[in-house]
């Protein structure tokens, strides 16, 4: 297998697109599957053609996210490129649209594209609209179809957080509210997740949701019960708590499942980055960036194999997580590639959600980063 | 976290699955804490119904089939929970081998999932059963409701509803007694209270105030103690039903000519006046006098007239607590309680002048009643012997005064022959004439001259029953016409016969149209078997037919009606009658012509 990366930050588009892959086809040959990554700024489809035309025949699977990572560094205006050749892999991709309505449905049409390339196992990304609702339920009918053979990596995709228009890409082409994904064969990937929260008090309900919104907290209105935890807060304040006291469901092994808190409604409920099943435990969760930092370190560790026999690492970390950390963010990647005995070609994302199967089966998390290498 | 902890929050969050609406809904919060809380990589769930499927699903397994293939192998990876009496299953997988503190949670979490199953399985036989309950009792016509002891509406059906042009949902929570009556309080003789109060069933029938009739039935329902938790009112509207009670049993006493009771319940009042304290009670027996003549000569509908015109008569000179009864065809009888013989006499006296001012307004169809009275002081007498008095006295009078009676319903029935047969007075005048010079001539005895010129008279009342379209047809008519036209012997003959006054003279109308060599009809019977007073008729209505103008041809002489009349001699005519009527027609011909 060879891989190679490639990144421009040149203003034009075409050009960015096309020194980015240029770069990348170098290092790996003429590749089977390509990564394009890129950021606001851009003309999307000049660099989606440009690329198309140095990668050739490569099956091509990205989306436009609000921060490329590049070793150690988070570019918010560039274009990424990552290309894999070699006579082992095998890639299958696809692209389905309007993924908001009927989800589950969707996903399950996704598996059934993937299936259809005959690869009966490997490694499933995922980049779904991360503004879409029940990425969840995507996620659950694609798993249906699909089943456990397979490994699931991916993150909820977007420019940035204020523009609510995203793109998905296959060398199929680009869509909004969609859902794009590769189904690729011949690369062991490893996989590991963890974010540094920790419970911080004591367990609720989610008495009443519906989809991204929670209404009442152990049959309080939840911007209520958030709020007396903290002895009560001013509205005008939530959005400093939020991004430190995410909530957390149980997850398997005492883990958890961070859900992110976006805003406060009228009627007291609150809106979160991803859906929040009702009738669930939560428990509102604290981290230090000390602990943030040494969770990412203890992922990349169990996500490198050896830094002599991996090839290749792909990171998705919140954008939560770099917003939350500001300039201690760097550190969180300084602590990620130490472990790649600084190598191993890392190319990351700043994502809206991230998504793993690492329990199991394909989850949707807040708050967390994931690293898989292979 | 510890440990402990960890399996806290797993139990918390078992414990609390929502109550999805369908088992869709179920399998999908059953994906999300299942993978969430154990990891989870495949399941199934499996609803069995009454030993059939009622609902099964399998996650991230290829089919059906790849789960049964699974499930059949021993699999240290899964938990199958087979729910009790086969009422389904659930079926787990994880990644990693299933261990002592997975099963424990394993077995809580599918038994919680058992618990709701379970719960649906009765909810759906609850919605089953409530919806063949609404089905039931939507279908009926009678208002259903179902109220507590407070008389707030707790259930009521499509007919309850639809009649305050609502659905039965809003009346759920509202008071009886506000909605049916926009009161404040329960009404008057509540039934619903009452079978509250006593527990027992409650039926009765009320008016609405918008003039409905209603059947209202309280049930009281009590609870597993015995207690009394409401009531379910059961309210059917009986207007019609009851308007059509009252119209049969007005029917069953009433006569439905005149309005009057009629002898069953004439017959009832009787049995009571018989033993009660009305005394002393006067009978007023009445009949109405030639009935059956002008039925058979005027038609019915004259008939039933005179019969509501007598009644009218009889009811307007009688009391309001008088009972007046149409007994028979042509009979009344009217009971007067505590009336004595003086003032009875009076109210007959009123009755008379009334028939009598009435004729003299009516000549064309004066009413002949005749009217008998009796008096019981005391119940030493029954009322039946009463009666029978009364009815002897009303036939003594009918007797006394049939002469005059005969007189005036024959002059009644000419009139109407006259108007049908354009036959003038005059022309019966002159053919009676004719007929009796013949007869007085000939020598026949009294009788058979009374009955000759009652023949004379009346030999063409059958012809009240031909259609006037056959009688007055301006052209020949065909066969069958012909043969309508004579059938007047024979309907004459049933009507005179019918009558006492006609029925000595009914043989003769029916031999009229006899003719001597025996072509007549309707009999064809020839010679001397024709009585002489037709024959004496057949010559007499020749001759004034040929010597008075009619409507389709004028007037001949008489030289021409004799030589007419010769023509016929020992074929249509009598011949020894013919000669007898021309020598008569020399000797008196100037008498009868005078009443041309």
């Amino acid at each position: 297998m060879f891989v190679g990366i490639g990144f421009s930050q040149e203003m034009d588009s075409a050009l960015a697109g096309r020194n980015s892959a240029e770069q990348a086809v170098r290092q790996s040959g003429e590749p089977v599957v390509s990564f394009l990554f890129t950021t606001n700024g851009y003309d999307q489809e000049k660099i989606f053609q440009e690329v198309k035309k140095v990668i050739g025949s490569s099956r091509l699977i990205g989306a436009c996210v609000p921060g490329i990572i590049f070793g150690t560094e988070v570019i918010t205006r560039g274009v990424g490129v990552c290309t894999i050749a070699g006579p082992e892999i095998q890639a299958a991709t696809c692209i389905h649209g309007n993924i908001a309505n009927n989800s589950y449905k969707k996903g399950e049409d996704v598996g059934k594209s993937l299936l259809r390339s005959g690869i009966e196992k490997g490694t499933v990304f995922i980049f779904p609209d991360g503004f879409a609702a029940n990425i969840s339920m995507l996620l659950r009918g694609m798993y249906n179809v699909l089943g456990p053979k397979y490994n699931y990596i991916g993150g909820g995709t977007g420019d940035n957080i204020n523009s609510y228009r995203t793109h998905q890409f296959t060398e199929q082409g680009i869509g909004s509210d969609s859902v794009a994904a590769a189904l690729i064969k011949g690369i062991n990937f490893k996989t590991a997740l963890g974010h540094g929260w920790e419970p911080a008090g004591e367990p609720m309900m989610v008495t009443r949701a519906d989809g991204k919104k929670v209404y009442e907290l152990d049959g309080l209105p939840a911007f209520e019960r958030y709020s007396s935890y903290f002895g009560g807060i001013d509205r005008d304040k939530f959005t400093y708590f939020s991004m430190k006291h995410p909530l957390g469901i149980p997850c398997i092994d005492g883990s958890f499942l961070i859900r992110d808190p976006l805003k406060v409604e009228d009627d007291n409920g609150i809106i979160f980055v991803t859906e929040v099943p009702q009738n669930t435990v939560a428990t509102i969760m604290k981290g230090e960036f000390k602990s943030l930092i040494e969770a990412a370190g203890t992922v990349s560790k169990k996500a490198v194999i050896s830094p002599h026999t991996d090839k290749v690492v792909f990171l998705f970390d919140c954008i939560s997580r770099f917003l939350l950390m500001g300039e201690n963010f760097k550190k969180e990647l300084v602590e990620i590639y130490k472990n790649m005995g600084n190598v191993i070609p890392l190319i990351g994302v700043l994502t809206f959600g991230e998504i793993s199967s690492i329990s199991g089966t394909p989850f949707f998390y807040n708050k967390t980063l994931i690293i898989a290498g292979g | 976290m510890s440990f402990d902890i960890s399996e806290l929050l797993t139990l918390y969050d078992i414990f609390s699955f929502s109550y999805p609406q369908d088992e869709e809904d179920l399998m999908q919060e059953i994906i999300e804490k299942s993978t969430r809380l154990f990891g989870v990589r495949r399941l199934a769930f499996m609803v069995w119904e009454r030993g059939k499927r009622d609902f099964f699903d399998v996650w991230g397994f290829k089919n059906e089939q790849d789960f049964w293939d699974c499930i059949n192998q021993d699999n240290r990876h899964s938990f199958l929970y087979p729910f009790v009496n086969d009422k389904g299953l659930i079926y787990f997988e994880q990644k990693k081998p299933v261990s002592q503190r997975d099963r424990r949670l394993f077995t809580i979490f599918a038994r919680r999932i058992e618990d709701i199953v379970e719960r649906r399985l009765i909810e759906k036989k609850v919605i089953k059963s409530e919806r063949e309950k609404a089905i039931i009792l939507d279908s009926i016509m009678e208002h259903v409701i179902f109220q507590d002891t407070d008389y707030k509406i707790l259930w009521a059906n499509r007919a309850a509803a639809e009649f305050l042009d609502t659905d039965p949902g809003s009346l759920v929570g509202r008071k009886c007694y506000e909605v049916w009556r926009k009161k404040k309080k329960p009404c008057t003789d509540c039934l619903v209270e009452k079978a509250l109060k006593s527990g027992q069933v409650k039926e009765n029938s009320i008016n609405s105030p918008d003039g409905r009739t209603w059947f209202i039935r309280g049930y009281p329902v009590r609870n597993e103690r015995g207690e009394i938790e409401g009531v379910v009112e059961t309210s059917m509207d009986i207007t019609i039903r009851v308007r059509y009670e009252e119209r049969l049993k007005y029917l069953s006493l009433h006569d439905q000519l005149t309005g009057l009771y009629n002898r069953a319940y004439f017959e009832d009042t009787i049995e009571k006046l018989d033993s009660g304290r009305e005394y002393p009670i006067t009978i007023i027996s009445a009949d109405l006098d030639g009935l059956k003549l002008i039925n058979d000569t005027m038609g019915h509908l004259q008939g039933d007239e005179l019969l509501k015109r007598c009644s009218h008569i009889l009811r307007k000179n009688l009391r309001k607590e008088d009972v007046l009864a149409r007994v028979g065809g042509d009979e009344f009888i009217a009971i007067l309680p505590r009336t004595g013989e003086k003032t009875g006499d009076l109210i007959v006296k009123r009755i008379s002048k009334s028939i009598d001012e009435y004729n003299s307004k009516h000549s064309e169809l004066p009413l002949m009643i005749s009217l008998g009275r009796a008096t019981s002081t005391d119940n030493k007498q029954s009322l039946l012997e009463v009666i029978k008095k009364a009815d002897n006295l009303m036939y003594r009078e009918k007797f006394m005064r049939s002469g005059s009676v005969r007189s005036q319903l024959v002059n009644t029935l000419m009139a109407t022959m006259a108007k049908r047969d354009y036959i003038s007075k005059n022309q019966v005048e002159r053919i009676k004439c004719l007929c009796q010079k013949m007869g007085e001539k000939l020598g026949l005895s009294s009788q058979q001259l009374t009955n000759l010129a009652m023949l004379a008279q009346v030999h063409n009342l059958g012809k009240v029953g031909i259609p006037d379209s056959i009688l007055w047809k301006n052209g020949p008519l065909t066969e069958d016409e012909w043969g309508i036209i004579k059938q007047h012997p024979e309907i004459g003959y049933r009507i005179a016969s019918s009558s006492p006054d006609l029925a000595p003279v009914a043989p003769l109308i029916l031999r009229h149209h006899e003719r001597w060599d025996g072509t007549g009809y309707p009999l064809g019977i020839k010679g001397t078997e024709i009585p002489v007073e037709c024959r004496i008729l057949s010559l007499a209505v020749t001759y004034d037919a040929i010597t008075n103008e009619r409507p389709y041809r004028k007037a001949k002489n008489q030289e021409a009606a004799v030589a007419e009349i010769k023509k016929g001699k020992g074929t249509q005519f009598d011949p020894q009658l013919v000669d007898v009527f021309i020598l008569i027609l020399e000797e008196e011909k100037v008498n009868c012509f005078k009443l041309r």
